[in-house]
C-alpha cells in the first residue's frame, strides 16, 4: 500500500513539474508583450536615423511635398507609396518607396531639416519581431489565424479567471492600495508573496485592459476561421477613382496629380482638429490618397479623409461618429492592448505595468517552484514524518492570482484536459524555437523581392517589357466565394511611368476596357493580382494580360495556361476528371 | 476583417496579399421572352446603384442604368447578341454574356 503511495505522490509531483511550462508560457508572452510596448521607442533610443532632432536654430516642419520632394529628388527611380509617423513628434518621417530590383526601403526624413537620416529595406525589424513573438509565436499565417495566434490570446481566458479568482480569495483586497506590504526581511517565499499581491492589487485595472482586450484577439481569430462577419459601417464597394475622372494623356507621362499638401488640406476642411500622420498614394491609378490622422474626440481610433488626386474631390470620409459602437469598441480593443494612442507618457505606463505583470507571473512562478522543489525534496528523502507536510504543501492551492479557473475536476473532461494540457504548453514552449529559421528566412529583404515562387518569363506587350511570376505554386485557393490564384507581374523601369494599369484575366476580353479581369496592384516594380479563375476552367484555357497606358492606348497578350501555371492546369484536370 | 488585413492595419507587414481579393458578382434570367433582369453586388452582398450596361458584341453601350433598390435592373432582350456588365469600379467588374443568362424559373 505503501509502495503505490508512494507511486502516486512521484506521479503527483511529475504532474505538478510538467504544470511548469504553462506558468513559463503565460511569463514569456507578459515579458514580451511589455517589450513590444516600448518596442518603437527602444528603436529609437538604439537607432538615431529614426529621430527627429530639430536644429537649434530653427525648427519649423518641412510640409508633406517636401518630405516627397527629398526622396524624389535623391532617388529619382523610386516610386513612393506614401510616408508615415507615429504619433510622438520625437519620430523622424518614414516614406515608403519601392525600387526596380523589387525592394521595398523605408527612408527616414528629418522633418526640420530634410535631411535622408537613414535608409532601410523592409524586412526584419526588432519591432516586427518582438511583436510577431508576443502575439503569434513567429507562427507564419497561411490560411486564417495561426495556432500561435490562437494559443497567445487563449491566455486571456486565464488572466480573467485569474483575476476574478484573485479578488475574491484576497477579499479586501483595496486595503492594499492604503497599506502596501513589502517585507523584505522575511525571507524570499514572503518577499515574493507580498509582491506578487502588492504587484496584483495595483495592476487590477491593467489586468482587466490585457484580459479583455487578448479575450477580443481570441475573439476576432473565432469569427474570422469560422466566416462569421460583424455588422460595419464601411462602405460595400472600395473606395475607387472613376475610371472618367483620370484624364486622358500624352504619351509617356502620367495624369496630373494633386500633392500631399492639397490632399492634407482637403482632409482638414473635414477634420479642423486632426493631425495627419500617415498620407499613402494607394496601390494604383484608380487608388485614392488617404489621409490619416488620429481621431480628436477618440484617440484610440483613427479618422481619414480619401481624396480623388486628379480632381481634389474628397470621396469619402471616415469619423468616428460614422462608427458603430460595436465598430468603436471592437476598434479600440488593439490600441488599448497596445497602448500606442496618447504619446511616450501612456507608453510608459504601460511598460512598468507590463513588467509588474510579469514580475507578478514570475513570483507566482517562483512561489510555485519553490514548494514544487521543496516537496520533491521531501520525496526523495522519503521521510514518512515529512511526507504529511509534503501533501500538504503540494495541496494547498496555488497563487489564487495566476491559477486558471477551474472547474468539475472530478468529471473526465476535466482530467483529460489537465492531462493534456502540460504537453500542449511544452510545445508552445518549442513553437517559437521551430518558427524561427522560417521567420528569418521570410523576413529576409531578398526573399521579399522577386516575383514569387516562380517566375513564368518576360514579355513584350505593345511597347511594353513585363516579366510576370506565379505568387505561389499551387491550385487556385477558394476564398469567398470564389477560386483565386496570385500572379506577379513587374514592369520595365521606363514603362512605370507610361502604363496606366495592368489586369489579368481567362479567357480573351472583349473590346470594353472594363471586361480586361482584375487590377494588379503594388509597387510597379512587383504588382500582384488574384486571378478569379472559374470553377469549370479548361486545361487548354489562356490568361490575358492587358496593360492600360496613360495615353488610353491598349495592349494585350495571350499567355497559354500551361505556361503561366502548370499546378493550374493540373486542378484544371482534376477538375474534369471528378 | 482577414488575418492579412488585420495583421496591415496593425501596422505589421505580411506577404499574405492573396487574402485582399475582393469579388463583384452578378446574375441575369430572362423574366418572359422579351425581358431580362439582371441583380448584382459585391463580396456576397447586392449592392443597389451600382452601374449597369448592356452592349452588343462590338462593345457599343445599348443600355446604361443602375441597380435599383433591390439591386436588381429589368431591360428589354436586344435583338442583337449582347453581354451585360455590372461596375463595381476598376478592375471589380462581373460580366454576363447573353449565353450566360439563365431561363425563366419554372411556373
Amino acid at each position: 500500500m505503501n509502495k503505490s503511495k508512494s507511486s502516486a505522490r512521484w506521479w503527483f509531483l511529475a504532474h505538478s513539474w510538467l504544470a511548469l511550462p504553462i506558468w513559463v508560457f503565460l511569463f514569456f508572452v507578459c515579458l514580451t508583450g511589455a517589450i513590444a510596448t516600448v518596442s518603437q521607442e527602444i528603436v529609437w533610443l538604439a537607432d538615431s536615423k529614426v529621430r527627429a532632432n530639430p536644429p537649434l536654430d530653427e525648427a519649423t516642419m518641412l510640409n508633406y511635398d517636401k518630405i516627397v520632394a527629398v526622396i524624389a529628388r535623391e532617388h529619382p527611380e523610386a516610386v513612393i507609396h506614401g510616408i508615415s509617423r507615429p504619433v510622438k513628434s520625437m519620430f523622424a518621417w518614414t516614406v515608403r518607396a519601392s525600387y526596380p530590383d523589387m525592394s521595398t526601403v523605408n527612408h527616414y526624413v528629418n522633418p526640420y531639416t530634410g535631411r535622408i537620416q537613414g535608409s532601410e529595406p523592409e524586412g526584419f525589424s526588432f519591432r516586427q519581431f518582438i511583436r510577431a513573438l508576443h502575439g503569434w509565436l513567429l507562427m507564419p499565417f497561411t490560411e486564417g489565424f495561426n495556432f500561435g495566434w490562437y494559443a497567445v490570446s487563449a491566455l486571456a481566458l486565464p488572466l480573467l479567471g485569474s483575476l476574478i479568482t484573485g479578488l475574491v480569495v484576497y477579499k479586501r483586497f483595496w486595503r492594499g492600495f492604503l497599506n502596501p506590504r513589502l517585507r523584505l526581511d522575511r525571507g524570499s517565499r514572503v518577499f515574493w508573496g507580498d509582491l506578487h499581491r502588492l504587484a496584483g492589487i495595483w495592476s487590477i485595472p491593467f489586468i482587466l485592459i490585457m484580459a479583455v482586450t487578448s479575450l477580443w484577439f481570441l475573439v476576432l481569430a473565432i469569427l474570422h476561421d469560422t466566416h462569421i462577419e460583424l455588422p460595419s459601417t464601411n462602405p460595400e464597394v472600395p473606395i475607387q477613382v472613376a475610371r472618367s475622372d483620370i484624364p486622358v494623356v500624352a504619351a509617356g507621362q502620367p495624369a496630373p496629380r494633386i500633392g500631399l499638401n492639397q490632399a492634407a488640406e482637403l482632409m482638414r476642411a473635414h477634420f479642423p482638429d486632426v493631425e495627419p500622420s500617415s498620407l499613402n498614394f494607394g496601390g494604383h491609378a484608380f487608388s485614392t490618397i488617404t489621409v490619416r490622422g488620429q481621431g480628436a474626440g477618440w484617440p484610440l481610433l483613427s479618422e481619414f479623409a480619401q481624396v480623388n488626386p486628379y480632381t481634389a474631390k474628397v470621396e469619402h470620409v471616415r469619423r468616428i461618429a460614422d462608427r458603430s459602437g460595436l465598430e468603436l469598441f471592437t476598434g479600440s480593443m488593439r490600441p488599448l492592448h497596445t497602448g500606442d494612442f496618447a504619446g511616450l507618457w501612456l507608453k510608459l505606463v504601460y511598460f512598468v505595468f507590463g513588467v509588474l505583470l510579469t514580475a507578478m507571473v514570475g513570483s507566482g512562478l517562483l512561489i510555485w517552484l519553490k514548494r514544487t522543489v521543496k516537496a520533491t525534496a521531501a520525496a526523495l528523502k522519503g521521510n514518512r514524518a515529512d511526507e504529511n507536510g509534503i501533501d500538504e504543501a503540494i495541496d494547498s492551492p496555488l497563487p489564487a492570482s495566476l491559477a486558471p479557473p477551474e472547474k468539475n475536476t472530478g468529471t473526465g473532461f476535466a482530467h483529460c484536459w489537465k492531462r493534456w494540457r502540460f504537453h500542449l504548453s511544452a510545445l508552445l514552449l518549442i513553437l517559437p524555437l521551430v518558427c524561427l529559421p522560417e521567420y528569418l528566412e521570410d523576413q529576409k529583404p531578398a526573399s521579399r523581392q522577386g516575383l514569387g515562387k516562380r517566375e513564368i518569363g518576360q514579355f513584350q506587350v505593345g511597347p511594353w517589357l513585363v516579366r510576370m511570376g506565379e505568387w505561389r505554386i499551387e491550385a487556385p485557393k477558394f476564398h469567398d466565394g470564389e477560386y483565386e490564384k496570385g500572379f506577379t507581374l513587374a514592369l520595365c523601369r521606363d514603362c512605370t511611368s507610361q502604363v496606366k494599369a495592368a489586369y489579368l484575366r481567362v479567357g480573351k476580353p472583349r473590346g470594353d476596357i472594363r471586361t480586361s479581369g482584375t487590377l494588379f496592384t503594388g509597387s510597379p516594380y512587383r504588382l500582384f493580382t488574384s486571378l478569379r479563375v472559374p470553377e469549370d476552367l479548361s486545361p487548354d484555357a489562356e490568361l490575358w494580360l492587358t496593360l492600360e497606358g496613360w495615353d488610353g492606348s491598349v495592349h494585350r497578350l495571350a499567355l497559354p495556361l500551361a505556361d503561366a501555371s502548370p499546378a493550374t492546369v493540373k486542378w484544371a484536370q482534376e477538375g474534369k476528371v471528378k | 476583417m482577414t488575418p492579412a488585413r488585420y495583421v496591415l492595419a496593425a501596422g505589421l507587414l505580411l506577404a499574405a496579399t492573396s487574402a485582399l481579393a475582393h469579388h463583384p458578382f452578378g446574375e441575369c434570367r430572362q423574366v418572359d421572352g422579351k425581358t431580362i433582369r439582371c441583380t448584382g453586388g459585391f463580396d456576397g452582398k447586392p449592392i443597389p446603384g451600382l452601374p449597369i450596361d448592356v452592349l452588343d458584341d462590338d462593345d457599343k453601350i445599348l443600355i446604361r442604368g443602375k441597380l435599383d433598390a433591390e439591386a436588381s435592373f429589368i431591360f428589354e432582350k436586344p435583338a442583337v447578341p449582347f453581354y451585360v456588365l455590372i461596375d463595381a469600379g476598376p478592375g471589380q467588374v462581373a460580366e454576363i454574356d447573353d449565353a450566360e443568362v439563365k431561363s425563366p424559373p419554372p411556373r
